[in-house]
């Protein structure tokens, strides 16, 4: 029997070939494109990554500074890219200490991520960003001025083309005034309705006819009414005699702490400076309150003679007197609640509280100097408060770049106090009670007073 | 509280050829006693990870894992909750 041997033929092996190159021609596509994707993955991951870290970094320096924008240099409109690596953005120029000495990155020989740095240089080498920051709100005094969007842009060049993931976000920094109504922290009725008796001595009579008689405005003597009523009242409470006693005990109990006593240390040095700004805050609200109706005084009450108005001189010389006592409180607590915030500064309490502690006491403490720093009757208050800024600035150089930056900017802005002022709207309140009206008041009562004596 | 920590990972590292380590969160409930439910394993082999703290309200973390292909190292910027004041 003859076995039949049959070969492929031509034909049969070209179709043969022609089938299988095209199973693999589907199969090398689909293996190159889902290599991509899982490259654009990686890449897409990457970007999500640094984004975070771009959004975490804006966060931390608006939580500490409201013209964080400034300090990182953002504007309003995304103007030049930024790259990741090499320590070309400031975003990426504190990534770790990686030299001597260590506790301190110097960002001309650290903190950025290098080619030494590998794979992650590799990964991250091809990425740029663009970051930009607006206050919602340019001007005025409404929600938008304290609210912030940015929009952070990541780039990079991928085998599929170009990569992009863009992340946009809102957050709360407040610039604006805090809203405050002195009003409420007198009882103006009830108040004005004890002046004719408390200060004329004249019961039966209305302020407006105290005032006729007298010969006075009305608005001067019912601002006179208050001044005297609330001053009287304040001293009159014991209040800062009480809080004082208050302080002494507490001094004398933390003089029988034992500095190995950290806790205690710091919780009764911290109820000392909270009692003097808490006495500091009562007493500039009394100041703040009264500070309308000595506009209204100097404008219009006359002060002919002593006795010319129908009130008591020596008393009217006693309530004025008053007035000056109470800002000196003032003045004197803050200085008092500023130096037992710094106590708690000291090394070993501040290594036993941590740094959030500390952060927190620093930024109190900056807002002490500066409302220190504006005090007429305080006259080294700026000096005082430049100091400060410089200790912070050295002590967080390489370390806390968020503060050092904040401490930095700070300093600068003093040199301008025009628009130090300007970009702390609650401070320029003070200011404009603190370091332009009172020196007036404080004037007028030293003219009114003398004249009340000195015929 | 939850606590981070790193334990030897021999089985990997056999796989690997070199030393790596699980990410491990575990949340303790104070009772002295473990519970395999509050543990929760975040990496499974981690080459390195080191920390940077620039502020005492954040974290970087710079983590390198490995696997069959190659290693992979990541940053991060972990924020910590500033809640409260002085009070």
């Amino acid at each position: 029997m003859i076995r039949q041997h049959r070969a492929f033929t031509l034909v049969e092996i070209i179709i043969g070939f022609s089938i299988l190159a095209g199973i693999s021609l589907i199969y090398l596509i689909f293996v190159r494109s889902s290599s991509k994707e899982m490259q654009f993955s990686a890449d897409h991951l990457n970007a999500v990554v640094l984004s975070q870290k771009v959004a975490e970094d804006l966060i931390e320096e608006l939580a500490l500074n409201p013209y964080g924008f400034e300090t990182l240099g953002i504007e309003a409109a995304a103007l030049s890219q930024q790259e990741v690596v090499e320590g070309r953005s400031i975003f990426f120029s504190f990534i770790e200490d990686t030299r001597a000495p260590y506790g301190k990155i110097d960002i001309n020989v650290d903190g950025a991520i290098g080619q030494q740095m590998q794979p992650l240089y590799d990964t991250v080498d091809k990425f740029k960003f663009t970051v930009a920051g607006r206050r919602l709100a340019d001007s005025g005094d409404n929600e938008d001025r304290n609210l912030l969007q940015s929009n952070i842009d990541f780039f990079w060049k991928s085998q599929t083309g170009r990569g992009e993931f863009n992340t946009s976000m809102q957050m709360f920094s407040p610039i604006t005034a805090k809203k405050v109504d002195l009003g409420l922290v007198v009882d103006q009725a009830s108040i004005d309705v004890r002046v004719p008796a408390e200060v004329f001595a004249n019961p039966a009579k209305t302020i407006a006819e105290i005032a006729a008689a007298a010969g006075e405005n009305v608005e001067a003597i019912q601002a006179l009414g208050r001044i005297s009523l609330v001053t009287r009242d304040f001293v009159g409470s014991d209040y800062y005699i009480k809080r004082r006693n208050d302080i002494r005990q507490l001094i004398m109990r933390l003089g029988n702490t034992p500095t190995s006593d950290l806790e205690n240390q710091f919780e009764i040095r911290k109820t000392i400076a909270d009692t003097w700004y808490e006495m500091a805050k009562i007493c500039f609200q009394v100041v703040a309150y009264l500070e309308p109706q000595f506009e209204i005084l100097q404008a219009q009450g006359k002060f002919k003679t002593a006795t010319g108005t129908g009130f008591n001189p020596i008393a009217f010389q006693q309530d004025l007197f008053y007035y000056r006592i109470i800002f000196e409180y003032f003045a004197g607590s803050m200085v008092q609640a500023r130096y037992y915030y710094n106590t708690m500064l000291t090394s070993n309490l501040i290594r036993y509280k941590g740094g959030k502690v500390q952060t927190q006491l620093l930024q109190k403490l900056i807002d002490l100097y500066r409302i220190v720093a504006i005090l007429p009757t305080r006259i080294g208050g700026m000096h005082e408060h430049r100091t400060f800024l410089d200790r912070i600035r050295t002590f967080s150089e390489g370390k806390n770049p968020y503060l050092h930056r904040l401490a930095v900017f700070e300093r600068g802005l003093l040199d301008i106090p025009d628009e130090w002022l300007k970009r702390h709207a609650n401070l320029d309140r003070l200011n404009n009670i603190i370091a332009v009206r009172v020196p007036t008041i404080l004037s007028f009562i030293k003219t009114q007073t003398i004249s009340m004596i000195t015929p | 509280m939850t606590i981070l920590y790193l334990e030897p990972n021999n089985s990997s590292a056999n796989l690997l050829e070199q030393r790596v380590f699980r990410l491990i969160a575990y949340r303790s409930d104070y009772s002295g006693v473990y519970q395999a439910d509050n543990e929760k394993i975040l990496l499974d082999s981690i080459k390195q990870l080191r920390f940077t703290s620039l502020s005492p309200t954040s974290v970087q973390v710079n983590a390198t894992i490995v696997n069959e292909k190659g290693e992979y190292q990541f940053l991060a910027h972990v924020g910590l909750m500033n809640l409260g004041g002085l009070e």
